[in-house]
C-alpha cells in the first residue's frame, strides 16, 4: 500500500494553502505537524477526494484517486477536523448509517459497530444524542466512524481534539496496534501525540513541507540548540525577553531553571541538553510559542 | 445494509418530519369539513315558524329540494327553471332573486339554481359577451340549451381567443359529454379546499425536503459521506427517491383523506354532476365532478413531485438550510406572485413553467381547467391545463436529476 502526494498545490485566490508538496505515505502511522494556517487541512482534504488539487496529483498504487473513485473510497476512512453529523442520530444510529454508506452488510456493521463502541469507551453512550454529547465523546464516535470499514488508509485530521489525558493514551496505543498493515495519517499541533508512535514524521510551514522524518531523525535538527540555565527569580522578567524559552521549572533558593532554544550558549552558565521534539517543533515555529502547548 | 433503507430511517426518525406530516393529515381532515359549514338554507316549517340549516343539515336538506331535476340535464329542465325563477320574482314584484326572504329563496329558487348561471352565459350577446339576467330569457328558447351552448363558445372563443387556439377550444367543447349531469346538492367550493390542501402538502413537503442536501454541506457531515462508498451518486440519488416517494405518499393520504370525507359530506352521487352545471357551461373539460376531482388530484400530484424536485435541486446547490428553505417555499408561492406582477400571456407561460404551478391556489390545475386560457406559440396552441401537466411531468426528473448531479459533483472544484 502506498499514498503518493506528488507536487500537490492548493490557492485559495490569492492564498497558496499548499505549495508543492511531495509525500510517499507508507503503512505505519504517519504524523504531519504543522502551526495554524500550516495547511494541514488543506492537504488532508485534498488526499481525501473532496478538494481537487489545483496542481499535482494524489496517487494510491500509482494510480490517480480521482480515476479509482469508489475503490479508493472503499478501502478509506476519514475524520475531519470539524466532525459533522445530522443532529437526530444517536450513537449507534449513526455508526449503522455509516456502516451501510461504507457498504457493510448487516451482519458485518453490527459485529464491527459493538467492537469498536466497546474499544471507545462508547457502550454507555451508544444511545446517546451525538448532539448532546460532550466534545471528546463526539471525537470518539468520530474515530469510531472512521475505522468501520477497516480502512487501508486513514485520514484524521486532529483526532485527539477534546481527548482528556487518558483517551489520549488509550488513543495513541489504539493507532500504534491498528497501523501494522496500513497507513494512517494524523495531523496535530500536539507533538507528544506523535512523539512516540509515528513512524514519519512531516512538518508544514506556511504550506510547504519544511522538515520529514523519524522522530530520532528530525530532533537531531534541533541538536546543539537546546540549553538549560539556572537563574534568580528575580531576574526572570529580563531572561524571558531575551531568550527563547521553552520550559521553566522552580528551583530551590529562588532560582528558576530555563530550557531555551539558540544558536549558542546565551548565558555563562548555560549547559547543552538533549533536545526533543517538541524542541524542534519550537524551533521550526519561534513565533507559535505561545500558543503551542 | 441498503442505503435506501438507512435514508428512509434516517428521515422517518427526524421527529419535526414526523410531526409536520401528521399535522398534514389533520389539516387535510379540517379542510374537508370547513366548505361543509358555508351551507345555509332556511324554510317554515308546519306550525308557520322559520328553521335555519347550517351545515350537513343544510346539505342534506338541499339534496331534497333539488330532486326535481332529473339526473340528465335535458332543455326541459332549462326551461322549467326559468320559467319557475320568473313566475316565483314576479309574484314578489322584484327584479332580483337575492331580494327575496330567505325561506322563499329555499323553497323556490334553489330547487333550480344550479341551471340559471349557465343559462345567462348561453343568452350572453354574441358580440359584447353581456349577459342577460334570468328574467330577460325567453323560457321557450331555454329549451334549446345545447344548441345554444355550441354557438356561445364558439362566439365567446371568438371573442378572447387567437385563430390557432380557437379551434382547439372547439375542438374540446365539442367532446363535452350532453345532457349534462346533476346530483342534488352539488357544490364547487370544495374543490377550492382540495387545491387548498393540495398547497398546504406541497408547503409541508417543501420544509421537510429542503434542507436534505444543504445540511449536509452546513453541518459538515458532508466531508465524511463523501469519503465513503456509498456516499456520492448512490447516496444523492436515494435521498431524492426518498424524498420524492414520502411526498409523494403524504400527498396521497392527505388528498385521499380529503376526498373520501369532502364526498362523504357532500354525497357520492355528486361525483356524477357534469361540471358545466357547477362552472361555466362553457367549460372546456369534458370532466365531472368526480373526473374533476381526479383530475387535479393528478395535477397537484405533479407539481408537488416537481416542487420537491426543484426543492432538491436548490438543497444541493445552497450552502446552508435557511437559504434553502426561503427558495423553497418563494417556489411554491411564486405562480401567485407572478399572477399578480406579470400580466399577459407572458405571465401565463410563467405561471405554468414554475414547478408549483398545479397547486398553488388562484393559478392551479383547477382554475386553469375552468378557465379559457391558452398558450399560444405562432400557429400552436396549448390549453393551460395541459401545459401545466406536461412541464410539471418534465420537472420532476429534470430537477431531481440535476440535484443528484449537484450533490455528487459538490465541492470538487
Ligand atoms: N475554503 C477556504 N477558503 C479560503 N482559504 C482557505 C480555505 N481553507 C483554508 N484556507 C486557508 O488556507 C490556509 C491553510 O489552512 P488549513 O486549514 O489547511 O490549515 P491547518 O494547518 O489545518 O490549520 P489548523 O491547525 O488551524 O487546523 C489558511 O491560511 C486558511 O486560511
Ligand atoms: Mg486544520
Amino acid at each position: 500500500m502506498e499514498l503518493t502526494i506528488d507536487s500537490v498545490t492548493k490557492r485559495f485566490k490569492e492564498k497558496v494553502a499548499v505549495k508543492e508538496v511531495s509525500l510517499e505515505i507508507t503503512p505505519g502511522v504517519w504524523g504531519l505537524l504543522g502551526a495554524n494556517g500550516a495547511g494541514k487541512t488543506t492537504l488532508m482534504r485534498m488526499a481525501a477526494g473532496i478538494m481537487k488539487p489545483d496542481g499535482g496529483q494524489i496517487r494510491c498504487e500509482g494510480i490517480p484517486i480521482n480515476v479509482l473513485k469508489e475503490k479508493y473510497r472503499e478501502i478509506f476512512g476519514y475524520l475531519p477536523q470539524e466532525f459533522g453529523f445530522y443532529p437526530e442520530f444517536t450513537a449507534i444510529d449513526y455508526l449503522e448509517y455509516m456502516a451501510g454508506l461504507k457498504g457493510l452488510t448487516r451482519r458485518a456493521a453490527k459485529v464491527k459497530i459493538e467492537e469498536l463502541l466497546e474499544r471507545f469507551s462508547l457502550t454507555q453512550a451508544a444511545k446517546m444524542k451525538i448532539s448532546k454529547m460532550s466534545g471528546g465523546t463526539k471525537r470518539r464516535v468520530g474515530i469510531a466512524q472512521a475505522l468501520l470499514n477497516d480502512p487501508k488508509i486513514l485520514i484524521m485530521d486532529e483526532p485527539t481534539g477534546g481527548l482528556d489525558p487518558g483517551e489520549r493514551v488509550r488513543f495513541r496505543n489504539l493507532l500504534s496496534e491498528a497501523s501494522r498493515d496500513r497507513i494512517v495519517l494524523i495531523s496535530t499541533h500536539i507533538v507528544s501525540d506523535v512523539e512516540y508512535i509515528a513512524s514519519r514524521i512531516a512538518v508544514m510551514k506556511q504550506g510547504s513541507l519544511i522538515a520529514l522524518g523519524s522522530t530520532p531523525e528530525l530532533v537531531q535538527m534541533a541538536r546543539g540548540k537546546v540549553y538549560t540555565c539556572l537563574v534568580p527569580q528575580d531576574k526572570l522578567a529580563e531572561y524571558e525577553r531575551k531568550l527563547n524559552i521553552v520550559n521553566l521549572r522552580n528551583e530551590q533558593e529562588g532560582k528558576v531553571s530555563l530550557r531555551y532554544l539558540s544558536q549558542s550558549p546565551l548565558t555563562e552558565d548555560s549547559q547543552a541538553d538533549e533536545p526533543r521534539l517538541e524542541d524542534l517543533y519550537l524551533y521550526l515555529f519561534p513565533n507559535e510559542t505561545k500558543e503551542a502547548e | 445494509m441498503s442505503v435506501l433503507k438507512l435514508e428512509y430511517k434516517r428521515i422517518l426518525k427526524t421527529r419535526s418530519t414526523v410531526i409536520i406530516f401528521a399535522a398534514a393529515l389533520l389539516i387535510s381532515a379540517l379542510l374537508a369539513y370547513l366548505p361543509t359549514t358555508f351551507a345555509y338554507s332556511a324554510y317554515i316549517n308546519e306550525a308557520g315558524e322559520m328553521v335555519e340549516l347550517r351545515g350537513l343539515k343544510s346539505i342534506r336538506y338541499e339534496q331534497t329540494l333539488q330532486q326535481g331535476i332529473s339526473a340528465r340535464v335535458d332543455g326541459e329542465d332549462f326551461r322549467y327553471a326559468v320559467e319557475t325563477y320568473q313566475a316565483c320574482l314576479n309574484e314578489y314584484g322584484l327584479e332580483n332573486s337575492y331580494e327575496l326572504p330567505g325561506e322563499v329563496y329555499t323553497q323556490r329558487i334553489t330547487p333550480v339554481a344550479p341551471l340559471l348561471s349557465g343559462l345567462k352565459e348561453v343568452f350572453a350577446d354574441p358580440t359584447t359577451g353581456i349577459q342577460p339576467t334570468v328574467m330577460q330569457i325567453d323560457p321557450s328558447l331555454a329549451e334549446n340549451f345545447y344548441e345554444l351552448s355550441k354557438s356561445a363558445l364558439f362566439s365567446q372563443a371568438q371573442r378572447s381567443l387567437p385563430e390557432a387556439a380557437l379551434k382547439q377550444a372547439v375542438r374540446l367543447y365539442d367532446k363535452v359529454a350532453v345532457p349534462f349531469v346533476f346530483s342534488p346538492a352539488s357544490n364547487p367550493n370544495a374543490m377550492d379546499y382540495q387545491v387548498l390542501c393540495a398547497f398546504i402538502v406541497m408547503l409541508l413537503c417543501s420544509v421537510v425536503v429542503s434542507p436534505i442536501y444543504s445540511s449536509n454541506y452546513q453541518t459538515g457531515a458532508d466531508d465524511i459521506l463523501r469519503c465513503t462508498k456509498h456516499g456520492r451518486v448512490r447516496l444523492a440519488l436515494c435521498s431524492a427517491f426518498v424524498a420524492l416517494s414520502l411526498s409523494a405518499a403524504v400527498f396521497i393520504a392527505c388528498t385521499g383523506v380529503y376526498i373520501l370525507l369532502s364526498n362523504s359530506f357532500f354525497g357520492w352521487e355528486c361525483v356524477k354532476t357534469s361540471i358545466q352545471l357547477m362552472y361555466s357551461a362553457l367549460n372546456l373539460a369534458a370532466l365531472d365532478m368526480g373526473g374533476l376531482q381526479l383530475t387535479v388530484f393528478l395535477g397537484c400530484l405533479l407539481s408537488v413531485l416537481a416542487t420537491v424536485s426543484f426543492s432538491l435541486f436548490i438543497s444541493s446547490k445552497v450552502k446552508n438550510n435557511v437559504t434553502s428553505l426561503c427558495a423553497s417555499i418563494f417556489t411554491c408561492l411564486a405562480p401567485v406572485l407572478i399572477y399578480l406582477a406579470v400580466p399577459g400571456s407572458f405571465g401565463l407561460l410563467l405561471r405554468c413553467l414554475v414547478p408549483s404551478a398545479g397547486s398553488c391556489l388562484q393559478s392551479s390545475i383547477l382554475y386553469a381547467l375552468t378557465d379559457f386560457e391558452f398558450l399560444t406559440f405562432g400557429n400552436l396552441s396549448l390549453w393551460s391545463p395541459f401545459a401545466m401537466m406536461i412541464f410539471g411531468a418534465i420537472s420532476v426528473p429534470l430537477f431531481s436529476g440535476l440535484a443528484v448531479w449537484g450533490y455528487a459533483g459538490h465541492g470538487s472544484k
